[in-house]
């Protein structure tokens, strides 16, 4: 049970939010110690307040100046060191808003008291989001993450060290596995982007680092220490492949190569989302691509199968990307007739559809080969559906920004719609997004920002949940980052811990998100008045095609020649 | 040439030069009982710190009272004081000892009533004491003897445990005389020495110390010695850092030796330093500390002020 540490202070302000505690000779407060004390009232309730630390300190006593510490030290001048801590509380039983008494005894809470402290005690579905620096699990209210009452995790952290995605998976092996979702965990989907690096292509192979310890740590949240089991890897069609081969790195095996056939592009108005970079809905631009998607969905509408990859513009039939753009912006061998583009923009100045007509044509280098006429192959197998596996990964770490923006747009829209005509919040999706500055950037706005917002804003009652990551917060549209139920700090650049968006860390915590350790993170959540650090115990799941088992076995084998031989 | 020079101790404190070279001897004083030569002894320092008790004790004042009918009165003050000891081993100073005491001192022989206040949830009590003079410095000096017979109670109480009691001002009070108590007398206030003697005090560097000598007067007898603690600055007194110390002179001969051979090539240790000690350096920083810690351990003066002025209050109505 909790256990004495030390008293109130009376040399500095005791206050009904924080205060301060004189620790005992032979005790010890550490940072993020979650502590408890009683209070009387003149009526004789007693009033008991929970609080976690976030200072402490120790000093000399005695001492006057800074050369005592030598004196104190050769053992001429007594002095005795005073330590204390700092407590910010974060709640009060009854409700009654009174300073703890100085001299009352402070107690370290555990058990029941430290769920209490903690608003465990209140939450009836819990999900375990880490352990706190002694060992003991700490819990996010689910509520605030199905939707229920709100929605959405944002990360900031700096790329490397705060391990941003590497947390993401790990809410959602807890999402999936802590019992938390009840029945509807088996019906829960997530789709995890992955943007850069190969760290998410491995989430369905164990890994082979993970020590005894780590074991024990997911045993004492209640996990189980295993790899992601229903997963699919979808990576995009690699370029000029007519076999549909997926462009992927380190990893060959299990993975579906991805595509948009160009009659889905068209039907699914998917155009926009190669005008990524923040251009206005209302600008001139936005008018001609809203007249050429509507007249290319009309023209298509008339002709062909549904399943058809195909389509038939003007009596040409297109089975290319380029031979669509060529379409739209051919302007005849001695280039003197109207483009396509042009008739059907209407009364749009010729410069914006040049604009236009040079946009598209760049977009089709990076983009075209995810936007396919032919060489399909069976459909199904290519298609970009969520649905097949609990957890969906898409590699589009190989491809250029603005593909990487495209594929991000055209699946999270084709999704959210398809959410949207079911009208209920089953089943749940949680889309794990890093890079979120690139998607959805504090200025301007654009085709991707908007689907973002619409998730960040009505994702909550569709059942669509975003995992956001990305380095500095002050970069990302700041309603999607407010919208976020469950804000989560990594190690932070000082500078930019500063700012505004990181407004509920305390001072001190600021200062610590500058030192945080890879694993460590400090966690803000509705309900609790202080944020959180936690660790996470290291991914059961291989990170990298060194961790995978599977790898590492077969690299081993093939060295068994050489060693043999 | 007269030369001018400071007195080493703060404005606010009494002088810690009072002697004056040409003055007669205060009491019978044997220079030779050590030995014939009166010349600066140099003791090598001892391989290890002894054990050692610094005990002193500080006092306040918190109001002056009057005890008064129609035909006379009687002086009397409220006072608290605190005794304690700070334990040096070498490794570390701790203050091992501290208690505070309070009085209603009465002057002229009648004795006062206690009188108690409350601060919070705590009670001052201060106990009655007598002293017989009726001056209006009599109580002071009542306050004073009370702080310093608890200082000799707990002296003698530490000789028992400790290689070395340092006791803070002459051994007056001190009851057995048996343990390894040495006063130390941080002004030079009464001459034992004659002229010649004295031009050694100015000498003396530092970690020496002169002879020890015998004073037979009023009180028992007792055993002296003068060392320097510190060299003092150059625009200060030439006998700056020097002090006196006694111990007990029913002691034997060659353990007093020890004793003032200790102190002084020990003592120049603790010697404080001006920047921290209104007193330096003959304050020594174990005593220097450990009167901080009483001083607090008294109470904030105002509160108790206040208190007091409060419980008078409510006996008048």
């Amino acid at each position: 049970m909790s256990q004495f540490v030390g008293r109130v202070l009376g040399t500095q302000d005791a206050m009904p939010l924080e205060f301060w505690v004189g620790v005992a000779e032979g005790q010890y407060l550490q940072l993020d110690d979650v502590v408890v004390v009683e209070s009387p009232l003149p009526d004789g309730r007693l009033i008991r307040l929970f609080g976690v630390v976030d200072l402490v300190r120790a000093r000399h006593e005695g001492a006057r100046f800074d050369s005592d510490v030598f004196l104190i030290e050769k053992g001429v001048l007594p002095a005795s060191v005073a330590e204390a801590a700092h407590v910010r509380v974060t709640r009060v039983e009854p409700e009654v808003f009174v300073p703890p008494r100085p001299g009352q005894e402070v107690a370290r809470a555990a058990g029941v008291d430290r769920d209490q402290a903690l608003f465990f005690d209140a939450m009836e579905r819990r999900l375990p989001i880490g352990l706190s620096r002694d060992g003991e699990p700490v819990f996010a209210n689910l509520d605030f993450l199905d939707g229920s009452r709100g929605a959405h995790v944002n990360i900031s952290g700096i790329s490397g060290v705060a391990t941003k995605t590497t947390y993401a998976t790990f809410l959602l092996h807890s999402l999936f596995h802590s019992g938390s979702l009840g029945g509807r965990a088996a019906n829960t989907h997530a789709i995890v982007f992955n943007v850069k690096g190969e760290d998410l292509l491995f989430l369905d192979q164990p890994n082979g680092s993970l020590r005894a310890e780590a074991r024990a740590e997911y045993d004492r949240l209640g996990l189980p220490a295993q790899p992601f089991a229903s997963v699919q890897i979808l990576a995009p069609a690699r370029k000029g492949s007519r076999e549909r081969l997926p462009d992927t790195g380190s990893r060959q095996r299990g993975v579906t190569a991805f595509f948009w056939t160009l009659r889905e592009f068209v039907n699914d108005r998917l155009m926009r989302f190669l005008f990524a970079e923040a251009e206005d809905a209302s600008s001139q631009l936005g008018f001609v691509l809203d007249r050429v998607e509507a007249k290319l969905a009309q023209v298509v509408a008339g002709e062909g199968k549904a399943t058809d990859p195909w389509i038939t513009v003007e009596g040409r039939r297109l089975e290319t990307f380029d031979e669509l753009v060529e379409v739209l912006t051919d302007r005849g061998e001695l280039g003197d007739q109207k483009s396509l583009t042009e008739e059907w923009a209407g009364f749009a100045a010729s410069g914006t559809v040049a604009a236009f007509e040079r946009r598209l044509a760049a977009a089709a280098r990076h983009v075209g080969h995810l936007i396919r006429g032919r060489d399909v192959g069976t459909r199904e197998g290519h298609r970009l559906d969520w649905r097949r596996a609990q957890t969906t990964v898409i590699d589009i770490h190989n491809l250029h920004d603005r593909a990487k923006r495209f594929v991000v747009g055209a699946t999270l829209k084709r999704m959210f719609e398809e959410k949207e005509g079911l009208g209920t919040a089953e089943p749940l999706v949680f889309v794990v997004l890093d890079e979120l500055n690139k998607y959805a950037p504090r200025e301007g706005s654009g085709p991707i920002k908007e689907v973002l917002l619409d998730i960040s804003e009505r994702g909550r009652s569709l059942g669509i949940v975003l995992i956001g990551a990305q380095q500095t917060a002050s970069e990302v549209e700041g309603r999607i980052v407010a919208n976020a139920a469950l804000r989560v700090v990594g190690r932070l650049d000082l500078a930019e811990a500063e700012r505004p968006e990181y407004g509920f860390l305390s001072a001190a915590g600021r200062a610590r998100a500058g030192i945080l350790k890879p694993g460590t993170m400090i966690v803000q959540q509705p309900e609790i008045p202080t944020p959180l650090l936690v660790r996470f115990p290291f991914p059961a799941w291989a990170t990298r095609k060194s961790e995978s088992k599977a790898g590492a076995g077969s690299e081993a084998e093939v060295f068994k020649g050489f060693v043999d031989g | 040439m007269a030369r001018l020079r400071l007195d080493p101790f703060a404005a606010d404190y009494d002088p810690a030069i009072q002697i004056d070279e040409g003055d007669e001897p205060a009491a019978s004083v044997d220079t030779r009982v050590e030995q014939e030569a009166w010349e600066a002894v140099r003791p090598s320092p001892p391989s290890a710190i002894p054990r050692m008790f610094f005990v002193d004790g500080v006092r306040r004042v918190e109001h002056r009272l009057l005890l008064e009918d129609d035909r006379q009165q009687a002086y009397g003050l409220l006072g608290s004081f605190g005794v304690g000891a700070t334990r040096v081993d070498g490794k570390a100073a701790r203050i091992t000892h501290e208690a505070v005491g309070r009085l209603c001192v009465v002057a002229g022989g009648v004795l006062g009533p206690a009188v108690e206040s409350r601060i919070g949830d705590s009670a001052l009590v201060f106990e009655p004491r007598v002293v017989p003079e009726n001056t209006p410095l009599a109580p002071i000096e009542g306050l004073q003897s009370a702080m310093r017979e608890d200082e000799a109670r707990l002296a003698d109480t530490l000789s028992s445990q400790a290689d070395l009691v340092l006791l803070d001002g002459p051994l007056t009070f001190l009851a057995s005389g048996r343990g390894p108590v040495v006063g130390f007398v941080k002004r030079l206030m009464r001459p034992y020495l004659a002229a010649p003697a004295l031009g050694l005090l100015r000498r003396l560097a530092v970690g020496e110390r002169t002879p020890l000598f015998l004073i037979e007067d009023a009180r028992a007898p007792r055993y002296s010695w003068y060392q320097r603690l510190a060299q003092g600055r150059r625009i200060e007194s030439a006998l700056t850092g020097v002090v006196r110390l006694e111990a007990s002179g029913s002691l034997a001969l060659a353990a007093v030796r020890t004793l003032a051979d200790a102190c002084a090539s020990l003592l120049p240790r603790y010697a404080s330093d001006s920047a921290h000690d209104p007193r330096a350096p003959h304050n020594l920083y174990p005593i220097g500390g450990l009167e901080t810690r009483l001083r607090r351990l008294l109470g904030d003066p105002l509160l108790i002020r206040r208190a007091i002025e409060a419980s008078l209050h409510e006996e008048a109505a």
